[in-house]
This record gives C-alpha cells, sequence and structure tokens, in this order.
C-alpha cells in the first residue's frame, strides 16, 4: 500500500512538469530531418540508376538473345540444302536415297525424309513457322545421320514430347510433301527477314525539310591599314588584328535522298544574313565601287574621322549540296554531313550608329568589291527524332567556312568568313 | 511568420498530425513546441544531464515525425511520443546498462517510515532520481513513472524478472534515503 503511494507520490509530483529544452535542440531536430530527406533522395536516385543500369542489362540481354537466335550460317546452308537436295522423286526411281544420305557425312544436317511420325502430321499442321533447325536431333537408325527439327512454333504436346524418329533399315526414303513445303516456307520467310532487316534502316528514302538557324559569325578581315578605302568598304577599323565577330541567321528548305544505306545526298537553297559591328575611323561620301578603291586618287574621298561604329550586314542566297552519312538510322538518327554551298552574294549594308554619316548599301555587280559567287565549305552533324510516320526534327550544328575571300581579287584585302551556327529542321518524310 | 505559428498553434492534434505527415516543416515545429517542454522532463529522468536529455530528445523527435505516417492513434499523441523517448532513452543507455550489471539484491529492507514529497518541487525529485545508479534509474522510472510491470521491464531490457524487482527495491531505497536525509535542493530550498 504504502509502495503505490510512494510511487503514485512521485507520478503527481512530476504531473505537468515541463523544462523548456534549448533552442539548439529543434534546429539540430531540423537538420536531421533535412539530412533524412537528402537521404531518401540519394536513395531514390540509387534506385533509379540501379533501374536504368537493370534495364540495360535487360536491353544488352534481350539483343544477346535475339543475335543468338538468329539463323547461323549451318542454317542457311541446311535450308539451302533441305530445298535443294530433298529429292522430290519417286523412291522406285532411286531406291538408294536413304543409302546417299547414310554415305554424305558432310551434310549431316539434312532434313529426315521418312514418312512423318503422328506428331510429324501436328507439325504441318499447326505449325506456321519454319521447321528446320538444331534445336532438336533425330537420329536415324539405320544410317546414324543427325536430323533437326525446329520445335518453335509446335503445341505444347510436341514440345514435351521427345521426337524420335526410326527409319527401317533399307526401306524407302520418300519425300514428304508437307516437310518440303515448310523447309521452303523457312527460306521464304529467312529472305523476308533479310529484306525487313535492310528495309528497317532505309524506310525513308527521300525527305524535304524547313528550317532556320541561328549562330556565331566571324568575318576574318584581314586588310592593310593604309588602305583605308578598303577599310571603309569593310567597316574594319585599321588593323587584322582587330577581328570582330558578330551573328549569323539562316533560313530555308533542304531536300534529301539516300544513295545508299548510309549515304545521303541533299541540297537545298537558304538565305542567309551575316552581321557584324565594326569601328571605322574613316567616312564615305557615299557608296564606294570597285572602280573607285582600284585608284589611288580616290582615296581623297576618304576623310580620317573619330572612331564609330558600323555595322556590316552582308546577305547572301546559298546553294548548299551535302553528303550525310547516318551513323544511327533509328527513331533517333545521327548523321554527318559535309560539302560545299554556292553563295551567292545579294548585298553589304553598311549603318553607321552615327547620323552624321550615311547608310550604305553595296549591291552585286561589276562595279561591287564583292564576288558574286562564292564557295564555302560545309561541315556538321543532324540530330534527328522521329515525331510521326512522316516526320522528322532535327537539330543540326554546322560550320560553314568560306573557301576563299568574298572580296574580289582587285581588292587588296580578304575577308573569309566562318559561321557555326545551329538550325533547327522539320522534315517531311515522303517515302 | 510569427502569425503563422500562432496559427498553426491553433490547430487540433489530429490537424497538427495531418500536416506533420505530409512533411510541414513549420506544423512539425508547432508539435515539437507544443510538446518539447514535457518531453524534456521525461529525457531528464533518463539522463545524468540536461546536455544528454536533449541528445535523447532531439533524437527522439527526429523519430516521431519519421514514424508519425504509422501512428494510428490507437493511444493519445502525448502518450505514444512519451513511450518514443522513452525507448530512445533506453537505447541510450543500454551500453551504459552493460557497464554497471545490475546484479539481485536478495535482501533489501525498506524503510517502514512513510516519505512524504509535498512540498518538494519536481526538480529536487528529478536530481535524486538522476543521482541513482544507472541500472535503478532506468528500472524506478519504468516501474514507478511509467508504469510497467516488472515482467516487460525484464523482457525490454533483458534482464530477469529479479534483477528488476531488486534494481527497482534498491532505487526506492536510495530514493527513500535521500529524502529523508535532504537532498542538495531540499537543503539549499528546506521546505
Amino acid at each position: 500500500m504504502e509502495s503505490n503511494r510512494f510511487e503514485d507520490s512521485f507520478r503527481n509530483a512530476f504531473a505537468g512538469a515541463e523544462v523548456l529544452p534549448s533552442a539548439a535542440v529543434w534546429k539540430n531536430i531540423e537538420l536531421d530531418l533535412a539530412k533524412e530527406s537528402g537521404g531518401k533522395l540519394k536513395r531514390n536516385l540509387l534506385m533509379f540508376q540501379l533501374l536504368a543500369a537493370a534495364s540495360v542489362a535487360f536491353a544488352f540481354g534481350f539483343a544477346g538473345l535475339y543475335y543468338l537466335s538468329q539463323p547461323t550460317a549451318n542454317d542457311s546452308n541446311t535450308q539451302s540444302l533441305t530445298e535443294h537436295n530433298i529429292p522430290k522423286h519417286s523412291p522406285t526411281t532411286e531406291p538408294t536415297q536413304a543409302q546417299k544420305l547414310k554415305s554424305d557425312e558432310r551434310l549431316p544436317n539434312r532434313i529426315a525424309q521418312e514418312k512423318p511420325a503422328q506428331g510429324m502430321d501436328h507439325v504441318s499442321h499447326k505449325s506456321d513457322k519454319p521447321v528446320v533447325d538444331q534445336s532438336s536431333i533425330i537420329q536415324s537408325e539405320n544410317s546414324g545421320i543427325e536430323y533437326t527439327i525446329n520445335r518453335k512454333g509446335l503445341s505444347d504436346f510436341v514440345e514435351t514430347k521427345k521426337a524420335v524418329l526410326v527409319l527401317p533399315k533399307e526401306e524407302r526414303v520418300e519425300p514428304d510433301a508437307g516437310m518440303v513445303l515448310l523447309a521452303r516456307l523457312k527460306d521464304e520467310e529467312k529472305k523476308y527477314q533479310d529484306e525487313e532487316k535492310k528495309a528497317a534502316g532505309s524506310r525513308e528514302k527521300i525527305w524535304a525539310s524547313v528550317g532556320f538557324g541561328a549562330g556565331s559569325y566571324k568575318p576574318n578581315v584581314q586588310s592593310s591599314s593604309a588602305n583605308l578605302g578598303v577599310n571603309a568598304l569593310s567597316g574594319d577599323a585599321s588593323t587584322s588584328s582587330q577581328s570582330p565577330s558578330g551573328s549569323s541567321y539562316s533560313v530555308g528548305v533542304n531536300v534529301a535522298s539516300k544513295i545508299s544505306r548510309r549515304f545521303i545526298l541533299q541540297g537545298g537553297v537558304s538565305y542567309l544574313t551575316q552581321n557584324a559591328d565594326f569601328t571605322s575611323i574613316v567616312s564615305s561620301q557615299g557608296s564606294a565601287t570597285l572602280s573607285e578603291f582600284a585608284q589611288p586618287a580616290n582615296f581623297d574621298r576618304y576623310q580620317g574621322v573619330s572612331p564609330y561604329s558600323v555595322n556590316s550586314s552582308m546577305q547572301f542566297v546559298s546553294v548548299p549540296v551535302q553528303v550525310g552519312y547516318l551513323i544511327v538510322d533509328q527513331a533517333f538518327g545521327i548523321q554527318l554531313n559535309g560539302g560545299i554551298a554556292t553563295d551567292l552574294f545579294v548585298s553589304n549594308t553598311l549603318s553607321p550608329d552615327n547620323d552624321s554619316y550615311q547608310k550604305v548599301t553595296q549591291a552585286a555587280g561589276q562595279d561591287s568589291p564583292y564576288r558574286t559567287v562564292n564557295f564555302s565549305g560545309l561541315l556538321g552533324t543532324e540530330f534527328s527524332y522521329r515525331i510521326a510516320d512522316h516526320y522528322r526534327i532535327s537539330l543540326n550544328p554546322g560550320l560553314r567556312y568560306a573557301l576563299h575571300s568574298i572580296y574580289k581579287e582587285e581588292v587588296a584585302a580578304e575577308i573569309t568568313p566562318v559561321t557555326f551556327d545551329v538550325s533547327l529542321r522539320f522534315r517531311y518524310i515522303f517515302k | 511568420m510569427h502569425n503563422d505559428r500562432i496559427n498553426l498553434g491553433m490547430l487540433t492534434e489530429q490537424e497538427l498530425i495531418e500536416a506533420c505527415r505530409k512533411g510541414n516543416r513549420a506544423s512539425q515545429e508547432a508539435l515539437y513546441d507544443r510538446f518539447c517542454k514535457k518531453l524534456m522532463v521525461v529525457c531528464l529522468r533518463y539522463s545524468k544531464s540536461s546536455a544528454e536529455a536533449e541528445d535523447i530528445l532531439q533524437e527522439g523527435f527526429v523519430k516521431v515525425f519519421q514514424g508519425l505516417g504509422g501512428f494510428r492513434q490507437d493511444s493519445k499523441l502525448e502518450t505514444w511520443m512519451t513511450r518514443i523517448m522513452v525507448n530512445t532513452a533506453l537505447n541510450h543507455h543500454r551500453k551504459k546498462l552493460y557497464l554497471y550489471p545490475m546484479v539481485d539484491v536478495d535482501n533489501i529492507d525498506l524503510p517502514e517510515t512513510e516519505v512524504s514529497l509535498s512540498g518538494l518541487h519536481f526538480t529536487q525529485l528529478l536530481e535524486m532520481i538522476q543521482e541513482l545508479p544507472p541500472g535503478c534509474q532506468v528500472v524506478f522510472n519504468m516501474f514507478a513513472m511509467e508504469g510497467y510491470g516488472h515482467k516487460e521491464i525484464a523482457e525490454m531490457l533483458g534482464i530477469s524478472e529479479g534483477t528488476s524487482k531488486s534494481q527497482y527495491a534498491r532505487a526506492r531505497n536510495l530514493l527513500q534515503e535521500k529524502l529523508l536525509k535532504g537532498s542538495t535542493y531540499y537543503q539549499r530550498y528546506g521546505k
């Protein structure tokens, strides 16, 4: 009794007792909870990584099994032999057919030509798959020759029974029409599979695409500081060491056709704009022409002024011709492209940011310092994805570099633009 | 922010549980605020110092938040949380219990005199409990304060029922002696 009172007294003394813990406790709890949730995230991540690894392992395993299940060269020989070597004549005309088979040790995998057993009848009715393979071995009693029958597609009953075909000694071997037919079907199917395999990679033959691109542009100006006229044309400051860079935009259409399983020939037309800002220290009273620059006396027209910014905007119509190589030709495709583009110069517009100077546009022509026809090398990669039966979307990072200066030879300067751009294209596949 | 805390403080226990289950940190803090002081006392009873008690409280609360999803509300939330604190404390002390093996004490002379706790502040009693040997402290808390039977205590601590009884008897004896002679608190503050 006293004991209970003692315990009750203690319990009562502590009833409603409270002690405030330090503030650090909650902070530590928060930290622990944060760590715990981080750990959970890591565990989830690990789980996804394991899943990904398992998927890859499964994919490889599946691919391996698929590869192993493909008919081997031996199978092909067997099929070929099956179709061509199975005698179709009556055994009465060739009574020693079984002996022939027996003696031919180089051809161990011949198809049995005995009248079908009960199971074989079943095969001919039920199986819609090829039957000749090395998956099951049947031995002939009299010849010791091993025959093979593929059990794929057979019913469970046939699967579970071990098929033993006994050929009576010296009995006439009669070709079975059903087996021959199945062997032929096997051949046909193999041919069909081969064609399918080839067709899978080359289903898309001809397509057209529209796209637009943007990227960086480097004019690569090389000029003499003495030639103010040229500098005025290009807007270049004075030395070749100053190499401004700008932007490039393009829009165009392309048509492509497969010329082989992996190679593609493609061409098209696109409109290019290449912009760059220069600093100029000369001013022109108007549009400069090649004839003016050919005569040093005309340099007087160009006055030295304080540096000002000039925007050069060059327009071209480009006709690219490229050869592509398909590295990956599936739903996701990777293609390497290389080729040449014929760039037809349209105009160059120099827009000074100073209101004191006029905007100048240099068009193509005899008097233009620019070549009308230019050639550029093209190099790029194309990553595409089939979004529907007839449509693909692609991303094309590529390099375009001028094979020569876009100035005419008479001009004592060179501009060999290099452009790196990425274009987005929508492809329509005709067939 | 302050208003949010006030609003969370006004939530019912059930609402608070639901919010904590969703991992809402503010709700977890509100739940902590609501129960930490009472549970700190539980932890102090099983500890030798405030720092040790805070370690247990921290670990226990993390377990509370982790296990709240599985709380079936068969018992009151406070009872469930107290049980978690006790279990955490027991885990905390398990090694110490091995370090201080509990031996059976066959003959314990319990004082016949009745000891009154009236007028004693719980902190004085707390200090007395904390001064008990580890084994006695744990068994006393489990038997006298939590209400476990000796059989349960024996199972939970992996000792014999007799050891639990003898440890409790010893604890009680020591406490009664302290109460009679007066603890440091008793001496300091008087009745």
